[in-house]
């Protein structure tokens, strides 16, 4: 070597890097050249001195502090939204087969989906009382899937706690008087928003919207 | 050899479980990212930013875009290369915006709370704090690109690899920039006081 050692030769001959051929030249040249025996004198002790550094250690109210920010942060993704942002980010394919598989999946999910609403409707259903009928003669009735029996004057949907039931009181048809809300109904009431609820008939025929306005208040 | 890479493996696995369950809103899967990087990022940000102040409020934003990221981990690093590309990425933006890459080298800044080291004596961390103020303040004459090589490699402990997956240089780029950097602060510290020999405590 009839050139000084470069600072990258010096440099992985301290942290051991230099092997075989490479190594031998450093070292034959650091035995023959004071200049670059001294650089690594000195390289040496940077070297050294950094690694004395003592580690730095967080403030202990670092990890205070970002766990409040961390609580006001949006929760992580949740897997719809990662469905959603993989469908935005896949470039739509405009072939016949991705279109009717797109269609036929809505098409399936809106099926399922209607069926489930409809469920709902008929659980939330309120019970329709007729004292007129329940006085003529004590009977279990069925309407589409659900059955009601009579009880103390009104009809009551079997399996269902009446507690929570609307009841009406209706005389050949028409709505006399609500004696019982539901309870999800009262607070709706008192802020003086009307409830509309879908009544069945009990005898099979059409159903019936009924509106319940609040009570108007007292002059 | 073999244990070595059973060792990695178990470690791949464990990020990606623990970025797993952060992915499903388990909180205290952050709460282990930080207990096992926290110290690594603020000792990061502190010695590229010469600011123990300053370092907190890096520390604490590169650790909210990690929990705002980390379900984006894939296991293509380790996680500790991921969070290591994330927090100097942070300060390499955050401080180059806010011209404080390093601030004046006339009044450093005291260096903040250490990690106290218990086989020393009184007098060895004294003289350990007077050559750590110098090589801080040596170091923050260093360019930024070589800085961010020595702080990686001779204060962080990543390896060549490591190095260049954080950067996103080669290899070659690593030695190079690490040798100059070192070279540098050698030629800054031989104009003042020369730092203690090798050998010494």
């Amino acid at each position: 070597m009839s050139r000084h050692a470069t600072a990258e030769q010096l440099s992985s001959y301290v942290d051991g890097e230099l092997v075989g051929p490479r190594l031998r030249l450093v070292e034959t040249h650091l035995v023959e050249c004071q200049d670059c025996r001294r650089r690594l004198d000195g390289l040496q002790r940077v070297v050294a001195g950094l690694h004395r550094l003592e580690p730095l250690a967080p403030p202990p109210v670092l990890g205070q502090d970002l766990a409040r920010r961390v609580r006001l942060e949006p929760k992580p993704r949740d897997l719809l939204e990662r469905l959603e942002e993989h469908l935005r980010s896949t470039p739509l394919q405009s072939t016949v087969g991705f279109t009717f598989a797109l269609v036929f999946a809505l098409a399936v999910i809106l099926y399922l989906f209607s069926g489930w609403v409809e469920r709902q409707v008929l659980l939330h259903q309120p019970v329709l009382v007729a004292p007129s009928e329940v006085g003529a003669g004590a009977a279990v009735r069925r309407v589409g899937p659900r059955s009601f029996h009579a009880e103390d004057g009104r009809w009551l949907e079997v399996g269902v706690d009446p507690r929570g039931a609307a009841v009406v009181a209706v005389d050949d048809g028409v709505v006399r008087q609500l004696l019982v809300f539901e309870p999800e109904l009262e607070p709706l009431l008192d802020e003086g928003v009307p409830v509309v609820l879908a009544m069945e008939d009990p005898a099979g025929g059409p159903g019936r919207v009924l509106e319940i306005l609040p009570t108007p208040p007292e002059p | 050899m073999e244990a070595a890479e059973s060792t990695a493996a178990a470690l791949a696995q464990s990020d990606l479980d623990l970025v797993e369950r952060h992915r499903y809103g388990d909180p205290a899967a952050f709460e282990e990212v930080y207990r096992r990087y926290g110290e690594m990022v603020y000792s990061l940000c502190h010695r590229l930013s010469g600011d123990p102040d300053l370092a907190a409020d890096l520390t604490q934003e590169a650790f909210l875009r990690i929990f705002r990221h980390v379900g984006k981990f894939r296991g293509g690093s380790s996680l500790k290369t991921w969070v290591y590309r994330v927090a100097l990425n942070h300060c390499r933006s955050r401080l180059a915006r806010r011209r404080l890459f390093w601030r004046s080298l006339a009044e450093p800044d005291e260096p903040g709370p250490e990690a106290v080291d218990p086989g020393r004596s009184p007098e060895d961390r004294a003289i350990a704090h007077d050559e750590g103020r110098r090589l801080t303040r040596a170091l923050a004459a260093v360019p930024v690109a070589y800085r961010e090589a020595v702080v990686l490699f001779d204060l962080q402990g990543l390896s060549y690899e490591e190095i260049a997956r954080v950067l996103g240089v080669r290899l070659g780029t690593v030695r190079s920039r690490l040798a100059r950097g070192r070279e540098r602060l050698r030629q800054i510290l031989e104009e003042g006081e020369p730092l203690a020999p090798e050998s010494s405590p």
